[in-house]
């Protein structure tokens, strides 16, 4: 066991200090501060919304500019002033003279209809001219329904909005679940979309490093000094967890980062129409997801590592590995299809076939609710598989890694098992 | 107190790699394990590290199995060399210390005694990649040594140094020796073997097909050589009865004669000739007696 724990140590360091994995971190976790900083980095470098612009306003009817004033201030757009002019040729002068960003001339048809014409040293800023016609919108407003001789309330009925009320009936197969509100489906949807994406990056981009290791210690034949020294099941699964360590402490720094951002920054994250709130996601969802990673790291890294003893060649390993890459972008796909329909049977049975459980038991305990018998079979399933394999792998890494010259095969794979203690 | 392999074989398959192998190597001995590429030498070692299980017999020392229980008692050198590239010397050779159950500290002293006596003391910051191939062979053998093993494996310990840094690791491994290390020694060159080794074994096709004292094998193995230095034409000593072989040389002849008197018949013979500026008897080399044992077969 203490040579097990020399292994995961020396793993762990080298991995750790070496100048990849520090930039990697680096920049990510740079990633990570800008997604949960992004509105305020945005408005750091956007300083004209701070600036005020101002627009000149030449107006047949006096009561125009001063209502346009108040829809301004009603609206909230602080950084737009509007002055009066008297006469198109002073303002001209006054754009020309860069005094002003340029201006508006409003007049009224007889029935209700505004024409206004804009005029300004730049005719390309839409927010400027989205703004002013957010505002001369709500004025032909009043003046049709005044045209129109309805009251303001009158015309504002016309554009009332149907509201559905909805209301969840539970069903009596699914009594015992605690269901979700719809409102927390569509928040976990994107968090578990977010936290997915994580497991199948992690998973893989750590299950490939074990597999390189391996490969490089066997092609380098610092191999057969290692297994004379070291017992390779204490070897192997010292690289794995030692991998593993790295992956978690990478994670948590990941965490730490995102944490800190969220307490001086933004709580919120902004995906345009969708906004996350970090500060309500639930603690299960958090364990599940790390649960859920640790365990299909485990169990894909075993794989790898068993891969990675039978090649010789460096070369030969990401085409060794590719059938098992597939799998996981295969698991992954199909988890990108159940977030939509996180309850079709298909969904349901991919979730306890224990290489795809990682992903789709995680997706489908984010977004809905699966009973605990559920999950625990698919924790079950995970876990057995994994002793599983861990006692074939290390079988076939004790012959693997001894065995040179060839590619990776079937053949191979049932030779690595039998060649240490063949008959 | 030795090491004992008895009646061990080993099939890959169809092939029989060691087939009903007998040894005995007393402690505190240098062995010579000889034999042509494949004749099972490198299956053998791996056996006997616990590498591999035979398929039949067993394998003590001392009495006691050997495996992962005994490791830091055990050192080796593989024939096929490998390092970390990218890691440098001291780290290299502190993991792998460490992981014949070394302390930190004890390793980080005795490093620097060790480049020292190699001559590369200034190579301890180095990665192994920047090193020439003669060097990291030194590094490797620190990594097979430096816990002080009581039985180490040497499988072509020499191959690819030059020779004063041949001479260099001669002097260790004898120095190892003489402080009690049971040492087996694998090797294709001949010379080496005769001048470190008192007791062999010569494999061939996964069978031992010579062993036990050098001295003793040399003298049982009845064939001699003479080595004539003259520049007179004598190849007709061929038809001189006793005589085997009879082989030019830049100098003269070699003659390969089937038992001591021989020699005299030859003596005479030459003396008649005409002057010689050599006339020596001399024992079989062992690279005569492993092409004798092993090269037959071959033909």
């Amino acid at each position: 066991m203490n040579k097990f724990w020399i292994v995961l140590k020396h793993t762990f360091t080298t991995k750790a200090m070496s100048k990849t994995f520090i930039v990697t971190t680096l920049l990510t976790s740079l990633l990570v501060f800008v997604v949960f900083n992004l509105p305020g980095i945005i408005s750091y470098f956007d300083k004209d919304q701070d600036e005020v612009t101002q627009i000149g306003v030449v107006a047949t009817d006096n009561d125009f500019y001063n209502e346009m004033v108040n829809k301004t201030e009603t609206f909230g757009f602080t950084n737009l002033e509007l002055k009066p002019f008297d006469d198109e040729g002073t303002a001209l002068a006054e754009v020309q003279n860069g005094n002003i960003f340029g201006f508006l001339v409003v007049s009224s048809t007889q029935d209700g209809h505004l024409l206004a014409t804009f005029k300004g040293s730049n005719i390309n800023d839409n927010n400027v001219l989205n703004k002013l016609e957010q505002v001369l919108n709500q004025i032909q407003f009043r003046l049709q329904a005044n045209y129109l001789g309805l009251t303001e309330q009158e015309a504002a009925q016309l554009f009332a909005n149907v509201n559905i009320d909805t209301e969840l009936v539970v069903n009596q197969d699914v009594e015992q679940k605690e269901s979700k509100s719809q409102e927390e489906i569509v928040q976990s949807t994107v968090l578990v979309y977010i936290l997915l994406f994580a497991i199948y990056f992690g998973v893989l981009m750590y299950g490939n490093m074990v597999a390189t290791e391996v490969a490089k210690e066997k092609s380098t034949r610092v191999m057969e000094i290692l297994i004379s020294s070291v017992n390779p099941i204490a070897q192997m699964f010292g690289k794995i967890l030692g991998i593993a360590l790295l992956g978690l402490t990478q994670t948590v720094f990941f965490f730490l980062v995102g944490y800190l951002s969220m307490k001086f920054g933004n709580k919120t994250l902004d995906l345009g129409d969708m906004v996350i709130d970090f500060a309500t996601i639930p603690i299960s969802t958090i364990f599940y997801a790390i649960s859920f990673y640790l365990l299909g790291y485990l169990l894909y890294s075993t794989i790898a590592a068993m891969l990675g003893s039978l090649i010789s060649r460096i070369e030969d390993l990401q085409q060794t590995l590719t059938p098992l890459n597939l799998i996981i972008v295969a698991a992954f796909m199909i988890a990108m299809f159940g977030l939509s329909a996180p309850d079709a049977p298909f969904i349901i049975v991919t979730s306890y076939i224990p290489i795809f459980t990682p992903m789709i038991m995680f997706l489908r305990v984010g977004i809905t609710s699966p009973a605990l018998w559920e999950i625990l079979i698919a924790y079950g399933l995970l876990i057995l598989s994994i002793i599983g394999l861990a006692i074939l792998a290390a079988k076939v890494y004790r012959g693997g890694v001894l065995m040179y010259g060839k590619g990776f095969s079937i053949k191979n794979l049932k030779k690595a098992i039998t060649f240490h203690d063949e008959a | 107190m030795s090491l004992r392999i008895e009646g061990v074989s080993k099939r890959f398959g169809e092939v029989l790699a060691v087939d009903n192998l007998n040894l005995e190597i007393p402690n505190n001995q240098l062995f010579g394990l000889l034999g042509a590429n494949g004749a099972g030498k490198t299956t053998t070692i791996r056996m006997i590290l616990g590498l591999l299980a035979p398929s039949q017999g067993q394998i003590r020392w001392n009495g006691e199995k050997l495996g992962y229980a005994i490791s830091d008692q055990i050192g080796y050198l593989p024939e096929e060399r490998g390092l970390y590239p990218k890691l440098k010397v001291s780290e290299q050779l502190t993991y792998l210390g460490m992981l014949r159950g070394m302390e930190r500290r004890v390793i980080e002293a005795e490093i620097p005694k060790w480049l020292n006596r190699f001559r590369i003391t200034d190579y301890a910051n180095k990665k192994v990649e920047e090193l020439s191939k003669g060097n990291q062979q030194k590094i490797q053998f620190i990594a097979s040594v430096i816990h002080k093993p009581k039985l180490l494996f040497l499988d072509e310990p020499f191959s690819g140094l030059d020779p004063i840094n041949v001479e260099l690791l001669k002097d260790v491994v004898k120095e190892i020796a003489q402080k009690g290390t049971t040492i087996v020694f694998s090797s294709h060159l001949m010379q080496h073997v005769e001048e470190l080794c008192s007791d062999i074994c010569i494999m061939h096709k996964g069978s031992s097909v010579v062993k036990g004292n050098l001295r003793e094998i040399k003298r049982s193995f009845g064939r001699k050589n003479v080595i004539i230095h003259t520049d007179e034409n004598l190849d007709s000593l061929r038809n001189v009865g006793g005589v085997l072989k009879v082989n030019r040389t830049a100098e003269g002849y070699v003659v390969q004669i089937n038992e001591d008197s021989v020699s005299q018949k030859l003596f005479r013979e030459v003396a008649s000739r005409g002057f010689t500026t050599k006339f020596v008897l001399e024992e079989p080399s062992l690279n005569d007696i492993f092409i004798e044992k092993v090269g037959a077969s071959y033909e």
